[in-house]
């Protein structure tokens, strides 16, 4: 399915989700910056709050058949172009066996104390990626059944990946 | 060989769960992992992987570094396939700045990942037979790494950590007679794969002890993430450098070998038919190498545009990637590896439940971890 | 055709080795027939007693004690020796040298320098350990081996004890041993180790009944428990048309010693815990093995203990099998040590060839294959000696 069919699909069954177009350089933009550059796949935007419905239908439904989770990670946007609140988005990568086709959503949620819902009972691979962005991010993924820092130790002390993540010496440093 | 774990109603006899820690330091955990394993007599009951011994936090090393520096970085990640992270952090940077390679860098990069292929299955190969209780093939297979160690280390100045392969190219052309080294040592290592099999592939022994244990279904496997030789020893064929082709790998015959059952031993095998695939595909590489420069030109200060890409291959441990994403900067503004041993390491919560003690060390060994990966 | 080429050093050994093969040889011939030398030279010491009036029970236990270090010394010196020959073997089936420094050529004395220095180490009892199960445990593992010794002909007339129930005696005092594996894992106050303890204790005891029963159509054969009678039964050879062919080994017998060696060999293998049936003593196995905690001179023993049942398995095997001493040319003694040493061969060219066996399937192994087949082999032999 190109990315047009997928994305009228989905948006049919859940229209709060947004394309997210390809980027175009900005009009004052200078030549040797090039041209910016993004996978030509479909890129969607997702609200918190539904991203639940949203990722069952896009496993279970017959047309989409995203039955492989490739990757998920997040993004700190500490600093943002003017007019624009500073956020995190989690990325979703989802890849179909059987159509081939590829899609990638991107959740923006707020930086402190967010809230998402978890996954890993449609695509067991989130487990553990879950827990990574909870360690290395801070954001909280409810119904996950185990979700604890998985690379730090246990009661490591701030979210190392945040822009503003700042080192507290511990009892490991010399 | 499985066993049900069958509660008897009425009256339950209270026996205590035995937890047992196979520690960070064990001669079988191919690095430091810590598994704590809970047993209900000899069969266990649960499992779970502690990670992140080895964690040096990569991922935001790179917010600092530029994009050549993080080359050096890369090599860390599956220190035994060290080209093959080189090579996806540069076909990532390749796709962010809109970048084509020519032909004979191409190739290049193709016979030294699949050398490394050869040599970490190797690797897999003896360790494997340590774990099972074959002393002898591991020293059989770091002989012949010996050999392809020997090639990279004229070609790079590295037997580990290579750094060969840069953006926009490879860092030097090959030396006068690589090539011809190189076919002799293909031309050796043909009939020690002969070997292999006599010793350990088709011995009863090591049969009895990794057929029909661990095994991996399609569904769980897919539904894991899980990829590379554990995804096609469950018998799905998916392998990324036929379905998604990349430094012209389009242009070589090879077969991808696809196991049956999802056991220990399809897994093993799996990866000793790709080590004979990865020789055909260097002896066609050698055969078509094209002239011409093997470099693109590419700027002294690499500062790609604004966007993000992901470009991934296929490692010898499973679908390596990297997710990029440039502000503009000379310095990356967030790279997310995908790890193929860490989503693969997964799977040991699952197949372990029901199995005996005995086959844990074989079952983990079997999954092909390099914990640089996992943890990064 | 690709002619080897060979090296310096590797001529320089092999003409070490063809020249101590040739002063071996001679000095063989020369001794002779070992028994008849050592009643010559017993003889005269006899009459020397009897001159100066030593009473003859303290000449019988002067005998009894030379004749106790004897065995002492050369179970000790050919354990060293297995110990060397099993590095060497290794290391060049594993295309590396194995020792090559220690005492000057090839490292003949490294063993040496391994017991010196186990001997200087600390001895470490577990504070969770019972102290006094923890320090009988090597000496229990060992001392029935020595006792078995006793009984083993080393050739002609070369045994210490000949027992009419020579085999019944072996056989007996090396179940022993698993008494010691079980104490050194409980005394080790370590769950793991009584693990490891008990599963070496159960395989142990699983492999001594084919072990034994493999051996009975020998005896059935022979008529006799007594080693030297079953020795004896094999000299000579059988002839076709007047010209000898095969040598009356009981290995040679149709079916039955062949099905009787192999039984025989694999029940010795895991008798002495070699692999491919170490569990109980293996690194990369999860559970640890018995004698985890024991360090220096007591884990010393435990590997002494290892290598002189070794040796003992291979002697019995050439003994019941092989015809132990019979041979052409030289005396018996030096038979017997070249046919044992052929086995002792065997034994560690299977610990660097085969993976090890998994627990259960190494007792169904027993259980299910090896004995049922012993039972079939003594039908075989009821049958032949109808026939």
């Amino acid at each position: 399915m190109t990315s047009q069919e997928m994305f009228s699909l989905l948006q049919n069954q859940i229209p709060q989700v947004k394309e997210i177009p390809y980027p175009q350089a900005p009009a004052n933009a200078p030549a040797h910056e090039g041209k910016p550059y993004r996978d030509s796949h479909l890129y969607i935007s997702c609200p918190v709050e539904i991203w639940k419905n949203c990722a069952k239908f896009l496993k279970e439904d017959d047309r989409l058949s995203f039955d492989f989770l490739t990757f998920m990670t997040a993004i700190d946007y500490l600093k943002v172009p003017a007019g624009e609140t500073p956020r995190m988005d989690v990325v979703y990568h989802l890849f179909s066996f059987k159509y081939r086709h590829k899609c990638v959503i991107k959740i923006p949620v707020v930086r402190e104390n967010s809230e998402l819902p978890s996954c890993a009972n449609l695509w067991k691979a989130a487990d553990w990626q879950e827990r990574e962005v909870y360690d290395m991010f801070g954001i909280k993924f409810e119904g996950h059944p185990n979700l604890k820092r998985i690379l730090m130790w246990d009661g490591f002390p701030g979210w190392p990946l945040r822009k503003d993540y700042v080192h507290i010496p511990d009892r490991y440093d010399d | 060989m499985t066993t049900e774990i069958i509660r008897l109603p009425g009256q339950d006899l209270s026996s205590e769960e035995m937890i047992l820690n196979l520690g960070p330091q064990h001669p079988s955990t191919h690095g430091v992992l810590r598994v704590v394993l809970r047993m209900d007599g000899e069969v266990i009951t649960g499992s779970e992987p502690d990670i992140g011994y080895l964690h040096r936090g990569t991922e935001k090393l790179s917010e600092n570094r530029t994009y050549p520096q993080m080359l050096v970085i890369s090599d860390r990640w599956d220190y035994l396939s060290a080209m093959s992270n080189n090579l996806v952090w540069c076909l990532a940077v390749e796709k962010l700045m809109q970048l084509e390679v020519p032909q004979r860098g191409q190739t290049l990069r193709i016979i030294m990942v699949e050398l490394n292929r050869i040599a970490s299955h190797l690797v897999f190969f003896g360790t494997y037979g340590i774990d099972i209780g074959a002393y002898t093939p591991f020293l059989y297979a770091f002989r012949e790494r010996e050999k392809i160690l020997d090639l990279f280390e004229e070609v790079s100045g590295a037997r580990l950590t290579y750094n060969y392969i840069r953006i926009g190219g490879v860092m030097a052309d090959l030396p006068q007679d690589w090539v011809g080294k190189c076919r002799s040592f293909l031309e050796w290592i043909k009939p020690r794969f002969v070997e292999y099999d006599i010793l350990l592939t088709e011995n009863p022994i090591f049969k009895d002890r990794t057929v029909g244990v661990g095994i991996l279904t399609k569904e769980k496997a897919l539904s894991y993430g899980v990829t590379g030789p554990n995804l096609r020893g469950s018998g799905v064929s998916f392998d990324m450098r036929k379905d998604e082709p990349y430094s012209g790998y389009d242009k070589f015959q090879f077969e991808v070998p696809v196991g049956k059952n999802g056991d220990c031993w399809d897994r093993y095998w799996v990866r000793i038919q790709e080590m004979k695939e990865s020789v055909k595909i260097i002896e066609q590489a050698l055969d078509h190498l094209p002239e011409g420069e093997c470099n693109a030109k590419v700027p002294r200060l690499i500062r790609p545009p604004k966007g993000e890409a992901y470009a991934h291959l296929e490692a010898p441990r499973g679908m390596l990637g990297i997710y990029l994403i440039s502000d503009g900067t000379e310095k990356p503004y967030r790279v997310h590896v995908r790890p193929p041993s860490f989503i693969n390491l997964a799977i040991l919560q699952e197949i372990l439940v029901g199995m005996k003690v005995a086959d844990v060390i074989a079952i983990l060994g079997s999954i092909d971890i390099v914990l640089g990966e996992v943890d990064r | 055709m690709i002619l080897p080429v060979f090296t310096q050093s590797q001529k320089r050994s092999v003409g070490v080795l063809v020249a101590m093969g040739a002063i071996g040889s001679t000095i063989a011939l020369l001794i002779g027939e070992l028994n008849q030398r050592i009643f010559q030279v017993w003889g005269f010491v006899s009459e020397f007693a009897s001159k100066i009036s030593i009473p003859s029970f303290m000449l019988s236990f002067v005998s009894m004690v030379l004749q106790c270090s004897v065995l002492i010394g050369f179970i000790s010196v050919s354990v060293m020796f297995m110990v060397w020959w099993e590095r060497k073997i290794s290391a060049h089936m594993q295309s590396r040298l194995g020792p090559m420094y220690t005492g000057g050529w090839h490292g003949w004395a490294q063993t040496i320098a391994d017991a010196i220095k186990l001997l200087l180490k600390e001895d470490i009892i577990p504070a969770a350990a019972n102290p006094w199960v923890h320090r009988l445990a090597p000496v229990l593992a060992f001392v029935p081996c020595f006792l078995c010794y006793a009984a083993l002909p080393f050739g002609e007339g070369l045994i210490s004890a000949d027992l009419d129930i020579g085999i019944l005696y072996i056989f007996a005092l090396s179940g022993l041993s698993v008494l010691g594996i079980v104490m050194a894992g409980w005394g080790s106050g370590n769950k793991y180790s009584l693990l490891g303890g008990l599963r070496a204790a159960a395989q142990s005891v699983s492999y001594e009944i084919p072990r034994v029963l493999s051996v009975v159509p020998i005896i059935m054969f022979v008529g006799s428990l007594k080693l030297t009678q079953i020795a004896q039964a094999q000299t000579g050879f059988w002839h076709v048309g007047g010209i000898p062919v095969l040598p009356r080994w009981f290995i040679f017998y149709p079916v039955i010693g062949q099905l009787a060696f192999i039984i025989f060999l694999i029940a010795s293998v895991a008798e002495t815990n070699r692999t491919p049936f170490d569990i109980a003593e293996a690194e990369s196995e999860l559970v640890a093995g018995f004698h985890t905690e024991y360090s220096g001179m007591k884990f010393s023993f435990f590997f002494l203990a290892e290598y002189a049942y070794v040796f003992l398995s291979s002697g019995m095997t050439t003994t019941l099998f092989l015809g132990g001493g019979s041979g052409p040319l030289f005396p018996s003694w030096v038979w017997f040590l070249l046919k044992s040493f052929a086995v002792v061969f065997l034994f560690l060219w299977f610990r660097w060839t085969f993976p090890r066996l998994r627990v259960d399937r190494l007792m169904e192994f027993t259980w299910k294959f090896l004995i049922p087949w012993s039972f079939f082999n003594i039908l075989a032999a009821g049958f032949m000696g109808l026939m």
